[in-house]
């Protein structure tokens, strides 16, 4: 498109990025002045702004860097790649600085119930093991709670856990878990940046219910060389980046293993299982106007039995060798993402995406001469293309449609010797589903206290016997009252054409993926939202108080007492039915200073409703958590002492209690059965739970050629309670009684990282 | 470093972790409620046996493989009024020992319904419940295969015997459910199954529905692995109502899976008895007499 259609128009277009590595920064400002009017940068750092021929200022800011400034006499179309220096390397007003005008931006900004987070400040937040893992800090925000204690599962706004986008360099993880829960896939050293979307979805994103979190690997430095690393106590980690051709293109590839099996085998104690991630990236710049990425993940969890030599099989899983008896498993994720960045003008950006992704888990087992192989595989292809047409600094246009092939396998046993009479193997059941989806968003700054970003995504799923479409209407809008205040409202419409099949919230080998049927509807959800933003300039920090109401229509759940596992008809188990959330969230943060972190408080209702179960009347979800309290504080002591704490404070989940028993003759009169008798379904809850966690962190001089790290880090410093479920115990002198057990109390751990 | 993290970093982290203690939760229990069970002796006989329900922390006392005699009086509801009201008026029942009443009297009409209702005048509690009188259906075909394998794990032999009832009814017209139980009458002195992998137990209760039925007569093939040659066995087959098809199949899917009772939500039981729990039925079972040869 022509400038001359806009009069005396020109266009500054470019990339904002690291100064130091050269790689892009997503979600920089650009603003200028005198007007006062900005872009963000894209998820690949690209912006666009079209304005009158006239002198400017060019002022560009991101939390975590320096801001920067520019003069520019805009007489022509120019392109300008914009750097950033990082904080690491600027003095504290700058950095402060740039952190306050990244915060009255986002106070302007429509966009809603979004949190991102900057891995640097990430890697710093205690956790279980002292491993860094975004799964666990993503739950210390508003709107997310978790599973059980200490796993990785997230659950987003009364949603359930399989409502979760999840998308590593736009590939879907289907299974962030490694140690059944315990440690997210996500190796750190390998991430760049993260954000979570809570609600107010923009049109590009859909799939699944509740949240979508879009987390982004590195790209590898550009200029230079560079390793890090790092042992703890669970794994160690290895990065490698560097230029392959300097400026144009780079690499990253990141490896983690646990290494307890070695260790411990070497005193001869046998631990049969480990885990591992290997992160790979590439990008080159092709000329102008071109670049392409390519990046890929493995990571697998393996089990094997000690004692015996594993072979390998068809099924190309662990297996156990021996004549007498034996377990093994073997589950993981495949990703790879070829992206090509194409700008058609210096106002038409594209991004066109080959997405594949896979996860399996294949379980054998042996007792004497019997064997029994269980396996479920979900395999998908996806093509996507994002479009960006930023026509001037109030009105961008973005469009774009995607397409998914899946391959669903769920389920496959196979049995062999005397047990194949109690267990059948499964047919050949291999279920192949296709989504469709395009979208476009209109992003309009209407006046110079009104913004607006309405859409509409049109999707659709194509499975055997059925064809599922559904418009997705999307909306939200800011109205700013000055430049320290904002009230935003959203409101969505979401599709999920996906389940996940589990008989738990413990992340089980076997839970499995399985797409929408002619007889299993899709999930839907409408949420709306809205939320007063406030910045409070002289502190530094900014506020955000946000409430939600989300309607959500045929929800799974299972049968009482379904039996998901060795059972190929799953499907005759499930039930549909409809929920609600509801709640407010507070969020205060602070991103740069010398103490920097966030409070973040949720107040939360959850409810479901299904005909089938608690006799048709509404019961509360399982992990209908009130009230969910979270400080994380960082404490920059000197420039190479940092001190940070977690406290956290938790309703507990939800459970449904045995409330009495009785006695009944069984159905064929021979004898007498005790039935027990449950109070109705999720009524009691379990104790709050609080903790505390603490991590010492002490790097060496920075002048030093291998920079070093060490994290001392304990969680739970008080060992307090935090139940997880319910046991009946005996003590003689009072009879039976309940207890809640903990699963996890005090843990000290140490981990050493370095970077040169 | 792994020397490093094995005998100084490994040691102090053990030696400081812990794990808090279990917290105390007090889970309310319910109140006690009249818990009712009733057979159909003859056309004329019910039998209904009252007890009540008690405290889920409460241990079942056994003496040796039957329950205690004198936990299970305490359980017998000894002091009820039961009055069964049909299309021909009120019939109270009379006492027949601790905790069973008896109805004997005109003949009940089929597909006619009748009133249950049970007066506790000690706890002043009072319940409900109706139920029909299910048409009987019969055997159209009893039959059986039963086959004994010698095999070999791990140098021991073991003996695997199964015993393959077939069966066959006609469905009667509607929507219907039936129940099917085997019964040991006398033990022949043929060699039990020693399987490891026989993972029955006991003769399991078969259910049916017709939901699913595609023509008037069914047929079926049940497997028991506990049944020995000589044997001789009754085999029943009643036609039940659907809320006690459904108490069924609860039973069946409590029981069904290890991991679902680990990791998956309680299974309730329904119950057709208001202010109470059990079941009041009126079914009656059809037999057949089989010896295993």
């Amino acid at each position: 498109m022509s400038p001359h259609l806009y009069g005396q128009s020109y266009t500054i277009s470019g990339y904002v990025k690291d100064a130091q590595s050269g790689e892009a920064l997503l979600g920089a400002g650009v603003m200028v002045q005198p007007d006062r009017k900005g872009v963000y940068t894209n998820n690949y750092g690209f912006f666009s702004l079209t304005l009158p021929k006239g002198n400017y200022e060019l002022l560009t800011n991101f939390i975590g860097y320096g801001s920067d400034s520019q003069r520019v006499v805009l007489n022509r179309s120019i392109r300008l790649d914009l750097m950033l220096e990082p904080t690491g390397t600027k003095v504290e007003e700058v950095v402060i600085s740039a952190s306050k005008q990244a915060y009255a931006n986002e106070v302007k900004s429509p966009e809603m119930s979004a949190i991102n987070l900057q891995m640097k400040n990430l890697k710093l937040v205690p956790t279980l093991g002292g491993e860094a893992d975004v799964m666990k800090v993503i739950q210390l925000l508003p709107g997310v709670t978790k599973g059980g204690e200490g796993s990785t599962s997230i659950l987003v706004r009364g949603g359930d856990p399989d409502q979760n986008l999840i998308l590593l360099d736009e590939a879907v993880v289907y299974n962030v878990s490694h140690l059944f829960g315990f440690f997210s896939v996500f190796n750190p050293d390998a991430l760049k940046d993260l954000t979570i979307i809570k609600g107010g979805f923009p049109a590009q994103y859909g799939g699944r219910l509740s949240s979508v979190l879009d987390i982004n690997m590195n790209e590898g430095n550009l200029k230079k060389f560079h390793a890090r690393g790092g042992i703890g106590l669970l794994s160690s980690r290895l990065t490698v980046e560097g230029p392959i051709v300097k400026d144009k293109a780079s690499f990253s590839i990141s490896g983690r293993r646990t290494y307890i099996d070695q260790v411990l085998g070497l005193v001869g104690i046998p631990v049969p299982y480990y885990f591992y991630d290997l992160n790979a990236k590439a990008n080159v710049r092709l000329g102008e106007r071109d670049r392409l990425f390519l990046s890929a993940y493995l990571g697998d969890d393996v089990l094997y039995a000690p004692d015996f030599e594993a072979d390998s099989t068809e099924n190309d899983s662990v297996v156990i060798g021996g004549d007498d008896i034996g377990f093994g498993f073997r589950l993981g994720n495949i990703t790879s993402t070829l992206r090509w960045n194409h700008l058609f003008s210096d106002r038409l950006f594209s991004n066109t995406s080959l997405i594949y992704n896979r996860f399996k888990y294949d379980i054998n087992g042996n007792v004497l001469n019997n064997s029994i192989f269980i396996g479920s595989e979900v395999q998908d292809i996806g093509l996507k293309s994002d479009f960006g047409y930023y026509i001037n600094p109030e009105k961008t246009l973005k469009f774009g449609g995607q397409f998914i092939h899946h391959r669903f396998n769920p389920n496959v046993i196979s049995a062999q010797g005397d047990i194949s009479q109690l267990v059948q193997d499964s047919d050949p059941n291999l279920i192949i589903a296709n989504e469709l989806a395009l979208y476009a968003q209109y992003d309009w700054q209407v006046s110079k206290n009104l913004k607006l970003a309405g859409g509409m995504r049109v999707s659709a799923a194509l499975v055997p016997e059925k064809v599922y479409i559904s418009p997705e209407p999307r909306f939200s809008t800011v109205y700013t009252l000055n430049d320290k205040n904002s009230f935003k409202f959203g409101y969505a419409l979401m599709r999920q054409y996906l389940h996940l099949v589990s008989s738990s919230t413990v992340a089980l080998p076997t839970d499995l993926w399985y797409p929408v049927t002619a007889d299993i509807k899709p999930q839907s959800s409408h949420q709306v939202a809205a939320s007063y933003t406030h910045h409070f300039e002289r502190i530094n920090s900014l506020l955000t108080i946000e409430s939600y109401y989300k309607r959500m229509s045929n929800l799974t759940e299972y049968r009482e007492g379904a039996n998901l596992i060795l059972n190929n008809n799953f499907e005759d188990e499930l039930l549909q039915g409809d929920g609600e959330a509801y709640g407010a969230e507070i969020l205060v943060k602070r991103d740069e200073g010398r103490l920097s972190g966030w409070i973040g408080y949720t107040l939360a209702f959850s409810k479901r409703y299904f005909e089938e179960l608690n006799g048709g009347q509404p019961f509360w979800a399982k992990f209908d958590r009130r009230h969910d309290l979270s400080v994380v504080a960082i404490l920059k002591l000197t420039d190479r002492v940092s001190f940070s704490s977690v406290f956290s404070y938790l309703s507990g989940s939800r459970f449904t209690p045995q409330v009495g028993q009785y006695l009944t003759p069984n159905p064929s009169l021979t004898a007498i059965e005790t039935i027990p008798i449950y109070a109705s379904r999720n009524s009691l809850r379990l104790t709050p739970a609080n903790r505390v966690d603490i991590n010492l962190i002490i790097a060496s001089k920075p002048s030093k050629r291998i920079k070093q790290e060490w994290h001392l880090s304990c969680y739970n410093l008080f060992n307090a309670p935090t139940p997880f479920r319910v046991n009946i115990n005996f003590d003689p002198s009072r009879g039976y009684f309940y207890t809640q057990p903990s699963f996890l109390g005090r843990m000290p751990s140490v981990a050493w990282n370095f970077e040169f | 470093m792994s020397k490093l993290f094995l005998y100084i970093c490994l040691p102090l982290i053990l030696l400081t972790s812990c794990i808090p203690d279990p917290v105390e939760i007090d889970v309310p229990q319910a109140e006690s409620k009249i818990v009712v069970a009733s057979q159909m002796l003859l056309d004329q006989a019910v039998l209904i046996q009252l007890s009540r329900s008690f405290n889920a922390l409460t241990e079942t006392p056994t003496d040796g493989d039957s329950l205690d005699e004198d936990f299970l009086d305490a359980l017998l509801l000894d002091s009820a009024r039961v009055i069964m009201t049909g299309p021909n008026g009120p019939d109270t029942l009379f006492k027949l020992d601790r905790g069973f009443y008896l109805r004997v009297g005109e003949a009940l009409t089929l597909n006619e319904s009748y009133n249950l209702s049970i007066f506790d005048s000690v706890s002043g509690k009072q319940v409900f419940s109706q139920a029909t009188v299910l048409p009987p259906t019969e055997f159209t075909e009893v039959g059986y295969a039963f086959e004994t394998e010698r095999f070999e794990l791990a140098d021991t032999f073991f003996l695997d015997s199964t015993f393959k009832l077939q069966l066959q009814f006609d469905d009667l017209v509607g929507e219907n459910y039936y129940m099917v139980n085997l019964y040991n009458l006398s033990q022949g002195e043929g060699q039990p199954s020693t399987n490891p992998l026989s993972l029955q137990e006991g003769l399991p209760t078969f259910t049916y529905t017709d939901a699913l039925l595609n023509g008037p007569t069914f047929y079926d093939t049940l497997t028991y692995r506990n049944v020995r040659q000589g044997d001789t066995l009754a085999v029943t087959l009643a036609h039940v109502s659907k809320s006690y098809y459904e108490f069924l199949l609860a039973r069946e899917r409590s029981g069904s899976s290890f991991f679902a009772n680990l990791l998956g939500e309680p299974v309730s039981y329904p119950s057709n008895i208001e202010g109470g729990f059990g079941f009041f039925n009126l079914h009656f079972p059809t037999t057949r007499v089989l010896v295993v040869e």
